[in-house]
């Protein structure tokens, strides 16, 4: 693989500091990779909700599931020939992985227009509604790239599978 | 009388300047908070308070054609942000049922900039209409 191509590549737990040093990242690679205003902030925006998601979820887990993990959550960068790709796994208990397949595989199933929709009856719900997050993070990629989210879920072991979206950024 | 709200911006939360003497409330910068919860719940807890007085005022003919300026001045608004954005200008509309006058300003920084389409799903949503502004300057 040409490393040349590869923006921000890290492999640990994410946290909220994490996230800011990878956004100053970001803002530092914006002259080298050619990055325009426009491209810039749909990936920082982009960047923000997987990462949150990311480790949003993984915080909220157990300590002896943490403990345990031996596959440990990631985010990369790519700049590729017609899009910019994203790539963010993590860990996923098996219990919460209908849940997010179903929220997915309806984001992926609507039109721009009703993906609009169910964009302003989410964030109408009201705040107390729906605390998850994943939702209207999700919603907010597929609205931003215009892309079906890509995600695949391999099992780790006993209850734990790995959990990775993929969203392609066109140029 | 409320007093005015004055939040002070950091790498990743908001300017806040709620000003009731003035009449004039502004929001801007960059909203991305550690807990999204303990930054915008007091925000909106005040504006909540706000628009109740105010009404209360109207109601006993205290007010008339007073006209309230709430000004989005955002570079970047993560999505739990987002549903405290969409409390917050909820809030204000109720003085605009009161017949009373909202100018909301929203400002971008051009056609293609996230947060005008944010701004439109608002105004979209919310059914209330925005005047939004180019800041027209390399940001961000």
């Amino acid at each position: 693989m040409n490393n040349n191509h590869q923006i921000i590549s890290y492999t640990g737990f994410f946290s909220y500091e994490l996230t800011g040093q990878l956004i100053e990242k970001l803002r530092n690679s914006r002259e080298k990779y050619n990055l325009d205003k426009s491209s810039f902030r749909k990936i920082l925006t982009l960047m923000v909700e997987v990462l949150e998601n990311n480790y949003k979820y993984v915080n909220k887990l157990e300590k002896k599931v943490i403990d345990s993990i031996s596959v440990y959550p990631m985010f990369s960068l790519t700049n590729e020939e017609q899009y910019f790709k994203m790539t963010s796994g993590n860990p996923i208990l098996k219990k919460d992985i209908d849940p997010l397949k179903n929220k997915i595989d309806l984001i992926n199933s609507l039109n721009r227009e009703q993906l609009k929709d169910l964009y302003k009856k989410t964030m109408s719900e009201g705040i107390y509604e729906n605390q998850e997050g994943a939702g209207l993070g999700i919603m907010k990629m597929a609205k931003i790239t215009r892309n079906k989210v890509d995600y695949s879920i391999k099992k780790i072991k006993d209850d734990l599978y790995f959990y990775t979206i993929e969203i392609k950024i066109p140029k | 009388m409320t007093e005015k709200l004055y939040r002070k911006p950091t790498d990743y939360t908001p300017h806040i300047s709620f000003d009731p003497l003035k009449q004039k409330f502004e929001l801007s910068g960059i909203a991305r908070p550690e807990d999204t919860y303990e930054f915008f719940e007091p925000i909106l807890n005040w504006v909540e308070d706000y628009v109740k007085k105010i009404i209360e005022a109207h109601e006993n003919s205290r007010l008339a054609n007073e006209t309230f300026l709430i000004i989005f001045n955002f570079k970047y608004i993560n999505s739990s942000s987002s549903k405290y954005i969409f409390q917050i200008i909820t809030n204000f509309k109720k003085l605009l049922k009161r017949r009373l006058n909202v100018n909301i300003y929203w400002y971008y920084d051009d056609p293609d900039d996230q947060i005008l389409e944010d701004g439109e799903d608002f105004s979209e949503i919310i059914d209330i209409p925005f005047k939004f502004i180019s800041r027209n300057k390399d940001s961000l």
